[in-house]
């Protein structure tokens, strides 16, 4: 059926996509392709406003006002 | 985790200070906080959404948390530093106070982009006419 090079790579493309595809055609954002990109060295890291463990609102801005961040993210509680 | 918590009064030394994220709930991470008795915050990304922007969301496991990594963000918000970790291997916190402690021209060198060059070409040209342009069938 598939004889020519480029249509073995688009039905290999689609083969590997075609959850991602339906998802694009229902409209839907799968969880793991929402933007999100990591912040290289020299580049400005993306604003946030979280709860911390005591209920306070914590902005990126506001912890950053004081000097340098330490940023760690990690795996949680297991 | 304990090993920042130790390294906390050097790393405010240099002006800077810690905050941890992870996507537990605030009274997990109160939990974690009191037993590790941390001296600085723990923020709590319940909707994953900061973990997703910042593309170190690994949805594979237990549901979806945080990969390890280590950011350092400087007051202009600017990153400087940036490590994503294996659970096994973390860069140590006095790593982490020693970059803080250099200045920004110190740092090692972003690791370079392999480009082949013309030589890279003619070699791959003079192996295909002297082995042919399939690779040896075992």
């Amino acid at each position: 059926m598939v004889d020519c090079p480029m249509g073995k790579i688009a039905a290999l493309f689609l083969l590997v996509m075609h959850p991602r595809l339906l998802a694009l055609w229902r409209g839907q954002v799968m969880p793991e392709t929402l933007p999100g990109k990591v912040p290289r060295n020299g580049e400005s890291a993306p604003q946030f406003e979280l709860p911390d463990s005591t209920g306070t609102l914590r902005r990126l801005s506001e912890l950053v006002s004081q000097g340098a961040l330490v940023l760690l993210f990690f795996r949680g509680h297991w | 985790m304990a090993d920042y918590s130790e390294h906390d009064r050097e790393i405010r030394a240099t002006g800077a200070s810690v905050a941890a994220i992870s996507v537990d709930p605030p009274k997990k991470s109160e939990a974690v906080r009191q037993e590790l008795q941390l001296p600085f915050p723990i923020l709590c990304d319940t909707e994953r959404r900061v973990v997703q922007q910042w593309d170190i969301y690994n949805a594979r496991e237990k549901g979806g948390i945080a990969k390890p990594a280590i950011f350092i963000i400087d007051r202009d918000r600017n990153v400087r530093y940036h490590s994503i970790d294996t659970t096994s291997a973390r860069v140590p916190a006095s790593e982490i106070v020693r970059i803080l402690q250099t200045k920004e021209e110190a740092l090692p060198a972003r690791r370079k982009i392999y480009f082949p060059r013309l030589a890279d070409f003619i070699r791959a040209i003079r192996n295909a006419a002297r082995f042919g342009v399939r690779s040896p069938r075992a």
